[in-house]
Parts: C-alpha cells; structure tokens; sequence
C-alpha cells in the first residue's frame, strides 16, 4: 500500500486559508497529515466537506507527551482522494469545536476521544462516557494514566 | 393547540436479551409495541484492546485482533497486518498475499452464514441457523488444519502468513466449493424469499444513502443502501485487482434500497461472489515463499503514523498506528465498521415496533467485539 | 350414558355414579395428558433435530432419548422455586394453575372413542368455547403479577391475539354445527360415520375453507409459532412466562402443549369425523380402534403445529392483527353464510 501524500489538498487549503495552517512538512515514513490551529477546525472542516471529503473515515486522539492531538481521517468517495487533519491541543484546558453538526460520524468518535482522552468537544449534542462505565475517573488513553485498583470494590 | 406529550415506558433490552449479539444493550421509549425513542448502550464488552497495544510488542498485538471481531478473525489479523505493512514498508510475497485472499474471502463465507443463520432467528426461524452452520463447519475444519485454530486463528502476520498451506489443502478448499455453491440457492429458498420474512423485513428500517455515508457505515451495510462501493474493487489492497468480482449492491424490488431485506440480501449475494474469488486465486496461486525476511522480534519500524483499511465482512475496519522507532506501537486506533453501524440506528430506527428493532439491529450484523473493542 | 357410567351402574347406586364416573374420567385425562406431554416434548425435539440436520436428543434412555423428557420432568420440579421479590405473589401464584386447569376443563366434553365422553353435554361445543376463555386472565395475571416489562409486554400482545383470534376460532365452529344441526360432540361425531367422505370437511367447500381457518387460527390462539409473539425469545426474552422457573415454568409448558391437543382434537371432532375412520369401527374392537382412530388424527394436526413452527419465521403484532381481523374474520363470515345457503338451498 502506497502512504498518503497530501501535498495537492495542502496547496488547495493554504492557498483559502493561509492562516489557519501550520506549515506542512511530509515526513520520513508513513502518512502526511496537515496541521491546522485549534480554533479553525470548523471552517476547514466544512470547506472540506463541501468539496466531497463526505466521509469522517476515523477520528483518533493521541497523547504526544506533552500536548494531545487528535487526527481526522477525511475520505472522498468520488475523487478517492484522503485528507488529514491533525491538530494539537494543550493538556491543560484540552477544549475544541465539535464536528458532529458536519459529519454525524463524528458524534461517536468524539464521545469515546472524550472517554479516553478527557478532551472536551464544544457543540457536542450528548457528550458522556461511550466505552467506560459513566462513573469511572480517570481517562485510560492518556499516557500518565494509573489503573486503579478497584472499582465499587471490584478488583480492576 | 396544547402539544401532546408522550411519556412512554423505557425498556432496557439487554445487555442480556437474546437478541443482542453480544453484550449490547439498547434503551428503548415505547409507547405500547411503538419505539418513539432509543438509544443504544455500548462498552459491555470492553477489553481495553488500545490500551494493551501500547505494552506489548507489534507481532502480539496479532492474537488481539483476532478478539475484536470474532466471527471474522482472518479479516482483522490482514487489517492490522496490512497497517503495519505500510508503515514499516515491508513487502509481502505474491503466495502469501493469494493465501491472505483465499482464507480472507473463506472467512468472509463464514461470517455471512452466521449473519444469515442468526438473522433467521431473530425473525424466529430457527431452523436456518443450523443449516449454515452444517456448512460453516468446513470452513472451520480447512482453518483447523491451516493454523490449529477454528475462531482466532492468528495467521495473517506481518510480512506474510504463519504457515504454508498443507499438501492437498488446495484441493479440500476446492471441493468445499464446488459442495458449498448450491447451497446458496437452498438458503434463499429456505429463508430470503419466504413470504413472512419478507413481510417482516422488506422496506423496514430503511437507511438512506446520505445518512449510510454521513455516519461512515461501511461494508454490505452501505452497498445495501445501493452505493456501488467495496474497497477490494475501488481501493484495492493485496491482489485484489488481479481478481475479478462483482459488488453486490441493494436493489428495489423485493426490499427498496437501504431495507433490512437489502441488507440481509447483499450478504446472500456476496457469499456467492466470495466463492468466485476464491476459485480464481486458487488457480493463480503461484509457488515460492510465504513470509517476507524479518525478524519479528527485532522488528521497529521507523517512527511515522500510517492507517489503513481492509474490507472485513462486516465493512472496513481501519487501524491507526502510529509509531516511535520502537518496538512497542505508541498508539493503535481500530475503527470499526460496526461502531459507525451502531451509532447509525438511532437515526433510522425511531418510530419501528419493537419487533422491527430486532429486524434492524439483525440486519446491521455487528459483533459487539468489535464495537467495544 | 357414558361406557364408565354403565359399567358403574352395576356396582353403586344411580346418585354417585356420575360423581364417580367424573373422578375416574379426570384421573384417565390426567395420565393421557402427561403421557401425551412426555411424548409431545420429545417429538417435537425430534422433529425439530431431524428438520435441522441433527439428531436431537439420542442419549438418555437408549433408544433415541426417550427418557429425556422425563428427565427434564424431573429437573423442573426439582428445581428451586424462584419468586421475584416485587411479583404479586398471590397472582403469580394462582396464574399457572388457572391455564393448566382450563387446559383440563376443555377436556370434559371430546368423545374420546365411542360412548367415551366425560360428561355429554347438550350444548358440549358451546361449553367448550366459553371454558377456553379465561385463559388470557391467566396470561395477563403471569405478566402482570410478574412485575417485569417484558412479560408485561408478552401478556397484552398474548391478550390481543388470543382475544382477536377467538372470534374467527368461535366463527368457524359455528358453520359445522350449523350444518350437523345440533351443539352437543357426540352428535356432530354420529353424523360423520361411516367413511371419510361423510366427514364434515369434505361435505362441502366453505366447510373445507372452515376447516382451514379453524386450524390456522386455532394455532394462533394457542401462542404457537408462526403466531407466538407473546413468548417471541427474540424480542420478548420469553413473553409472560419470562419469570417463571421450575414447576411453575413446567405448568405453562403443560398447558402450552395440552392446549395443542385440545384445539386439535376440537378440529378432529368437528371436522374429521371424530373417533370414526379412518380405520372401521364396526367390526371388531370397536372402542380401542375408536380411541386409535381418534388420537392418530389429534396427533397428526399437533405435529402439523411443530412443522409449523420450525419451518416459520415470526409475524409482527401489527401483521398479526391484520391477518385476523382483515382476511380470518371475513373469511368466516362468508364461511358462515356459504354453509347455510348450502344448508338451505340443498
């Protein structure tokens, strides 16, 4: 399988938005993503929806150590073409807009990124604990996360 | 004119009901035998696959992933071992990647007769079941003696498969479909054209093809909705495009686009495509090695993210890997078909009867595995 | 006068006979009842193995499992008896027994054989559809006093079809009496001696028809599939009975199968001639070939049922209701004024 390169839909993007990208780099090995800020996912978001990225393939959060991210897997049926997004987030106050108005897929994704990764998503309609139990503490995803022992006295 | 306001009774179907496939549970609002609301509950089956990946070596997560879908198991060790292939740039040999095919579409048959077979009971048909059972029994003995296995099989591995096929293995699989293909035929008969199923799930929880592409519900699920869309064709991975095939999509006729029946029905024919892909790999599989040269636990690819999709029986399951140039994946993210097919029923389901619910979420054919991974 | 209250007749005086001849006639329906249970069960096991390409149970006992039902017999009554702690005891209580009691009620007026009826009743079918009816208290008290949703929810689907279904099962006695002119058993079984052509089914076509509506809504007031929406396992776990374990789950099982016998038997009575044919009751061994003659066919239309239901998918409630009120109840009817045209014309 052949990595993704996405430097034809970066031109496109920074060409409509040069200040909402960070600047692009394709990496050594794998996949090229786009980094955008953190307040400009919603335009882009939409910009690339109207353009036939119709599907939110994947939404994965990542803990970078000091920062989180999380990537957006966009797919276009029609073109066969791949965008993604990548975004970092502080670990302090990890806050972003939700995409679950633009692609429904995002709705789910965003609640299991909220149950492991403890990042708030604005705008989300029902925003809860997907995969954990609603009163668990704690969001397992995060690197400096410490299983607890027991749980209602249950042995974890 | 005062609004009506409908309290309705709040049934919790599951975890344990018999028509879950799994541990699943759905809170239905009814108002009498009418669902005027519902929402689905996941996460019963957690195991904390993600987690684990993050401790252990990138040649045992292979046995984990035989857990998330274990009905399909071949599918999902040839997903994550397809991402890790791109990521670390390994070649696969040209045998090893027609083997893939071979117990990849063998197990995609597999799954559709459990789909089939359990679908049938949640109609209340019970017979169905064991008939597709009789004939998953094959299968299940040509993986036995393939890898040891008869449901998680880890043989797909990174670079190749774990063994080469037996001698006379060719054949046995050869035999097994020549038996298996009329059988099809006594299905349909038995089942899909039997007058009350077709009642019960024709035009029944239909899903739109906008909403289908909206939520990213993938696999027989979306080409029931009539979206002529499969990733073996349009984005071929291993050597696919070597084979021909047709994609089976839903029809209005019977059902309309997007129904249960369709559903149902796009897997019927998918089985039967399933066979013809199989009698062509098997006449052009070639001789020579079936594992690339590396050494497993050495094994650190350099540091990227890669995803990659693979199409499964139950729709495109995608893994996310990222790596740090060690030997540990830093993280893996499974994105499963059956979690968007999940997330998708509330949207297209209000307003059933509770016996249609069952139709529905029968037709989706999730395993609750993958879900909650 | 019944065989029992001849033979009794010798021996006590005329007041207890018939007293006497009711306990007996009770106790030989309570052991052909279990009998027939312990048999039902294990054929339909059978039945349901050899149509799924296995062979059901084939170990306890020896000879293909025979003695599994016994078993199972067994187990259930020396299961732990579990109330849930919020049921309505005296309900929960009371529900099997009252279905398993009117399973037996329905029993007093079939002609078993010849002079073999336990109580000949001038208006005998008539008795029969009226006992019949309290059975959907008893459905809706278990789902009620079960204090469960879905038994609840099993109970009104079983009160709505058993009601709905009661009016084409109550329309499709009435062209048979019409035609034989009289409600009491022995005399629709008296007319139809003497041959299968003189059965009341093939006397003329609406009485086919009849027969056919009969027995399809009849497998549809005894809950049994395609019809079982009430105890539907995969939408309703187990319908009313959803708590119920142990004996009092074996009580439902119980009445559950004798139901089908007894809509079965109605049906052979009414339609099928009864105890006569197919085999002679004229000659020799009048009353065992009659007893013979009478349960061969009973058992015929109860194994119809267990094809039935393991050759069907479900129908929906709605579907269901449909089916009835919209194609049975008609159909009926017009049943009902074909029989009497021919009745009057011919």
């Amino acid at each position: 399988m052949t990595r993704i390169e996405l430097t034809k839909i970066y031109s496109q993007l920074s060409n409509k938005f040069p200040d909402a990208i960070l600047p692009f780099t394709l990496p050594a090995n794998g996949d090229s993503y786009i980094e955008i800020k953190q307040e400009s996912i919603l335009v882009i978001a939409s910009e690339l929806k109207n353009n036939g990225f119709t599907s939110l393939v994947c939404m994965t959060g990542v803990d970078d150590g000091n920062t989180f991210s999380i990537r957006y897997h966009l797919y276009s049926m029609q073109k066969k073409e791949w965008a993604i997004l990548k975004l970092s987030l502080s670990k302090d106050n990890p806050v972003v807009d939700s995409v679950s108005g633009i692609w429904r897929a995002a709705n789910w994704q965003e609640r299991e990124i909220y149950d492991m990764f403890g990042i708030k998503f604005i705008g989300h309609p029902d925003l809860r604990r997907i995969l954990m139990p609603e009163d668990w503490s704690g969001f397992p995803l995060r690197r400096d996360y410490v299983t607890p022992s027991r749980w209602h006295g249950i042995p974890v | 004119m005062s609004e009506f306001i409908i309290e309705g009774t709040t049934l919790f179907k599951g975890p344990q009901h018999p028509s879950t496939h799994g541990v699943f549970q759905l809170k239905l609002k009814t108002d009498g035998e009418i669902v005027i609301d519902l929402d689905p509950v996941i996460g019963y089956l957690h195991r904390c696959f993600e987690k684990h990946c993050e401790n252990i070596n990138y040649t045992q997560v292979i046995p984990y992933t035989d857990r998330l879908d274990y009905v399909a198991s071949m599918n999902n060790n040839w997903g994550y071992c397809l991402c890790v292939e791109k990521l670390a740039g390994i070649e696969v040999p040209k045998r090893a990647e027609f083997i893939r095919v071979i117990v990849g579409e063998l197990n995609r048959i597999a799954s559709h007769l459990v789909a089939f077979g359990t679908y049938g009971m949640d109609i209340g048909a019970f017979t169905p079941f064991l008939y597709a059972f009789r004939e998953r029994e094959f299968i299940l003995d040509l993986f036995e003696e393939l890898c040891g296995a008869r449901l998680t099989y880890n043989f797909v591995r990174i670079g190749g498969v774990s063994y080469d096929l037996p001698p006379g293995w060719l054949q046995k699989c050869l035999e097994f479909l020549d038996y298996f293909l009329p059988f099809i035929d006594e299905y349909n008969n038995l089942l899909s054209y039997n007058k009350i199923f077709i009642k019960r799930t024709a035009r029944v929880g239909i899903l739109s093809k906008e909403l289908a592409i909206d939520y990213n519900v993938t696999g027989p699920n979306l080409r029931a909705c009539g979206i002529d869309w499969d990733l073996r064709r349009d984005e071929p991975f291993s050597v696919y495009k070597e084979l021909e095939f047709n994609v089976c999509t839903g029809k209005d006729g019977i059902g309309v686009c997007g129904d249960s029946w369709n559903r149902y029905f796009v897997r019927m024919l998918e089985m039967a495509e399933s066979v013809k892909i199989i009698k062509q790999a098997l006449d052009m599989i070639p001789d020579g090695p079936v594992m690339s040269k590396f050494n497993p636990l050495a094994f650190k690819p350099p540091a990227g993210e890669a995803y990659a999709r693979c199409e499964t029986p139950r729709g495109e399951i995608g893994f996310f890997i990222m790596s740090n140039g060690s030997d540990k994946p830093y993280r893996v993210k499974v994105k499963s078909p059956c979690f968007s097919a999940i997330s998708s029923i509330p949207a297209f389901s209000k307003g059933l009867m509770i016996a249609d619910i069952v139709a529905v979420i029968g037709s989706l054919d999730f395993v609750m595995g993958e879900v909650d991974r | 006068m019944n065989l029992i209250e001849k033979f009794l007749g010798n021996f006590i005086p005329d007041n207890y006979v018939i007293i006497v001849s009711v306990i007996i006639f009770f106790g030989i329906i309570l052991s052909i009842l279990s009998l027939y249970n312990l048999f039902i069960v294990w054929l339909e096991r059978k039945v349901a193995g050899h149509m799924q390409v296995r062979p059901g149970p084939m170990v306890t006992g020896g000879f293909h499992g025979w003695l599994q039902t016994v078993a199972d017999g067994i187990k259930l009554f020396l299961k732990e008896d579990i109330i849930p702690k919020e049921a309505d005891n005296i309900f929960f209580w009371i529900s099997p027994a009252l279905i398993m009691a009117v399973s037996f009620a329905v029993w007093v007026c079939i002609p078993l054989g010849i002079d073999l009826i336990p109580a000949d009743l001038n208006l005998g079918i008539f008795f029969i559809i009226a006992i019949s009816s309290p059975v959907v208290v008893g459905i809706v008290m278990a789902g009620w006093a079960s204090k469960n949703k879905w038994a609840m929810l099993g109970a009104f689907r079983s009160a709505a079809q058993i009601v709905s279904y009661e009016i084409p099962v109550a329309l499709s006695i009435l062209p048979p009496i019409i035609y034989a002119g009289t409600l009491s058993m022995t005399g629709i079984v008296d007319l139809q001696i003497g041959g299968f052509w003189n059965w009341l089914v093939f006397r003329n076509p609406f009485l086919f028809l009849t027969f056919i509506t009969y027995y399809i809504s009849a497998v549809a007031e005894v809950n049994r599939s395609p019809f079982d929406l009430p105890e539907a396992e995969s939408e309703l776990v187990a319908g009313f009975h959803t708590e119920y374990s142990g004996m009092r789950f074996a009580m439902f099982f119980f009445a559950e199968y004798s139901n089908m016998l007894a809509v079965s038997a109605i049906a052979v009575t009414l339609f099928l001639g009864g105890w006569s044919g197919p085999l002679p009751t004229s000659f020799v061994l009048r009353i065992p070939v009659s007893v013979l003659n009478f349960f061969a066919k009973t058992m015929f239309l109860v194994y119809l049922m267990i094809w039935f239901r393991w050759t069907f998918p479900r129908l929906r409630v709605d579907q269901l209701m449909n089916l009835c009120w919209k194609f049975f109840i008609p159909l009926s009817f017009i049943n009902l004024f074909g029989t009497t045209l021919w009745k009057l014309l011919l």
